[in-house]
């Protein structure tokens, strides 16, 4: 337990501490790109612990990145009110469709999804005069917090970080709370657990719900960093980026995603150099994983913590 | 017959799957207070009627009533937030979870039915571990509460589905064939335990292949065959019906 407590205190050290270390901007912009990423990605988890893979949530993403700063550039809301309500909106959005799209389940879900996510960037590409298409919209203000305004990459990286450790334990406050017990219950099986008077649906949409309020959230901090936003961004490629750091890091806990995140977003940095064999390496990573790493990162932690730390 | 107050009231229930008639008119009430059976050969459409009562099926037409509510239509879960919990026919429990967690887990399902709050109160955790206990002890589960429920022999692991069911503190038990694949004591000690049910005020319906067993424990007995109800009666007045001795050809010894 003492153990435990040091290892959260040095990595909450680290993750505060390393931008007034290493001053670099471009990795400080990594840092922001990976916070974000975290946010998104333990969003996603949420839906995977449910059985639910939703493609919609890049889309959702975006919907928040929009919602944001349109509502900042045409009705000159500040920042402070136009986060929250790209979360709430993308959440309320969830709620409505919720009922009907979680009715399928599996890969009928899946295919569902993924027709939502491209619709809703159909929308952003074509919805030209107050989307901007696929020109995308410059110049976004930058973020102002209490009278202050986020400029310097550092400033984003610890809101980003603030929203990923909120993320991150709203996932793992959920599941381990007695609602936690009732969804792994509906994943174990579902016809039992409704038997017993539970309403399944419900706290499918629920899930979906909390899952793109994060999400939102996290498209509002890349709007306002960024200062640029087109659709291409929100796009089922993104999609795969959030998948692949949740089955690389583990999708059985909310950790997955966050070492997911911390070890995929730097990789197109890193193998810069070789951009020819970015995607090669890429899949050879995820087919390195998937082989040998069912569990992900996390599985082999637990691995390794069983067999050194009796 | 003197009217009594009608617990569950089926009427003219019909469930059609293309051209099959699996439950065909049939209508029957059961009185609180009553332990009901519902017995017929294979295929006689005995789990379709359990599955519509449930809410599992939805029925082709007909309706049914509990406690003088209309419940035809409604989903599993709602119908089993009305009172109505079933077992099944396999065992369905959580096998990685305890004895004692399948149990708290299922007042657990009950109580959060939908996800309107956040937490459970302290003091509902209790009431649900004090629950568990009483009902682990009734059904003599209380030995191995802390072993994982795969590890149960198969008849304990049917009355921890019981206990389920029992955790979500229902008013009418349906239990679809409950003596399955049990041995003659576990048999035995199932129509005891149904005593010790009943002794709770609560009602249970029976779907059970074992007629002996039925015979022995039920005041009334419906009898299904190819969908239609043949026979509704005290087992008396069943094991000497004409039609259902026809519909049990060959098989007469188990009725007597």
């Amino acid at each position: 337990m003492r153990l435990r407590n040091a290892a959260l205190v040095a990595i909450v050290a680290v993750a505060v501490g390393w931008p007034f270390v290493v001053e670099n901007r471009y990795i400080t912009h990594i840092g922001v790109l990976m916070a974000i990423s975290i946010s998104t990605s333990v969003s996603l988890n949420m839906m995977l612990r449910i059985g639910q893979l939703s493609i919609a949530q890049a889309a959702f993403m975006g919907l928040g990145a929009y919602t944001s700063t349109l509502l900042v550039m045409r009705l000159g809301l500040p920042f402070l009110l136009a986060f929250p309500a790209s979360g709430l909106l993308v959440a309320a959005f969830a709620a409505v469709i919720g009922p009907i799209f979680l009715r399928v389940k599996g890969v009928y879900f899946v295919l569902l999804t993924f027709a939502l996510g491209e619709g809703i960037v159909l929308v952003f590409q074509e919805w030209v005069s107050l989307f901007g298409g696929n020109n995308g919209i410059h110049s976004i203000p930058k973020a102002s917090l209490f009278g202050m305004t986020l400029v310097s990459p550092r400033s984003y990286y610890f809101l980003a970080l603030a929203l990923a450790a909120v993320t991150f334990l709203a996932a793992v406050g959920i599941f381990r709370s007695a609602v936690g017990a009732v969804l792994d219950s509906l994943n174990e099986n579902e016809p039992l657990s409704q038997s017993l008077g539970v309403n399944p649906l419900s706290y499918r949409v629920a899930v979906f719900a909390v899952a793109g309020f994060f999400t939102g959230l996290a498209g509002s901090v890349y709007a306002h960093y960024t200062g640029f936003l087109s659709p291409d961004a929100f796009t089922f490629w993104s999609l795969v980026d959030m998948l692949v750091i949740n089955v690389i890091g583990g999708i059985g806990s909310p950790l997955g995603p966050v070492l997911g995140a911390i070890l995929l977003v730097p990789l197109p940095e890193l193998l810069r150099d070789v951009r020819q064999y970015q995607m090669l390496s890429y899949g050879l990573l995820l087919l390195t994983a998937v082989l040998f790493l069912p569990s992900g990162i996390v599985g082999l932690l637990r691995k390794l913590q069983r067999r050194w730390l009796p | 017959m003197a009217p009594v107050t009608q617990l569950l009231e089926v009427t003219g229930l019909s469930k059609r799957f293309r051209g099959l008639r699996a439950v065909d008119d049939v209508s029957f009430g059961m009185a609180k207070g009553e332990l009901f059976g519902i017995i017929g050969p294979n295929g006689a459409g005995k789990t379709t009627l359990f599955n519509l009562i449930t809410g599992t099926l939805s029925p082709t037409a007909g309706e049914i009533r509990f406690r003088g509510d209309a419940i035809t239509g409604l989903k599993p879960d709602a119908v089993a937030r009305r009172g109505i919990v079933r077992t099944f026919q396999a065992t369905t429990i959580f096998r990685d979870a305890s004895v004692r967690d399948n149990v708290r887990r299922a007042y657990l399902l009950r109580t959060l039915h939908q996800p309107a709050r956040l937490t459970v109160y302290r003091a509902e955790l209790q009431a649900a571990d004090a629950e568990a206990g009483e009902i682990l002890e009734l059904l003599e589960l209380d030995r191995v509460s802390a072993q994982y429920a795969r590890e149960l022999p198969y008849g304990s692991q049917k009355l921890l589905g019981v206990a389920m069911a029992l955790a979500t503190r229902p008013r009418l038990l349906l239990m679809d064939e409950p003596a399955a694949g049990l041995n003659p004591s576990e048999t035995r000690a199932l129509a005891a335990l149904f005593q010790r049910l009943r002794g709770r005020g609560i009602d249970i319906v029976l779907v059970e292949h074992d007629v002996r067993l039925v015979m022995s424990v039920c005041d009334r007995i419906l009898v299904l065959n190819y969908g239609r109800a043949i026979a509704l009666g005290r087992p008396d007045e069943i094991r000497t019906d004409p039609q259902v001795i026809e519909a049990y050809l060959g098989g007469a010894d188990d009725i007597a």
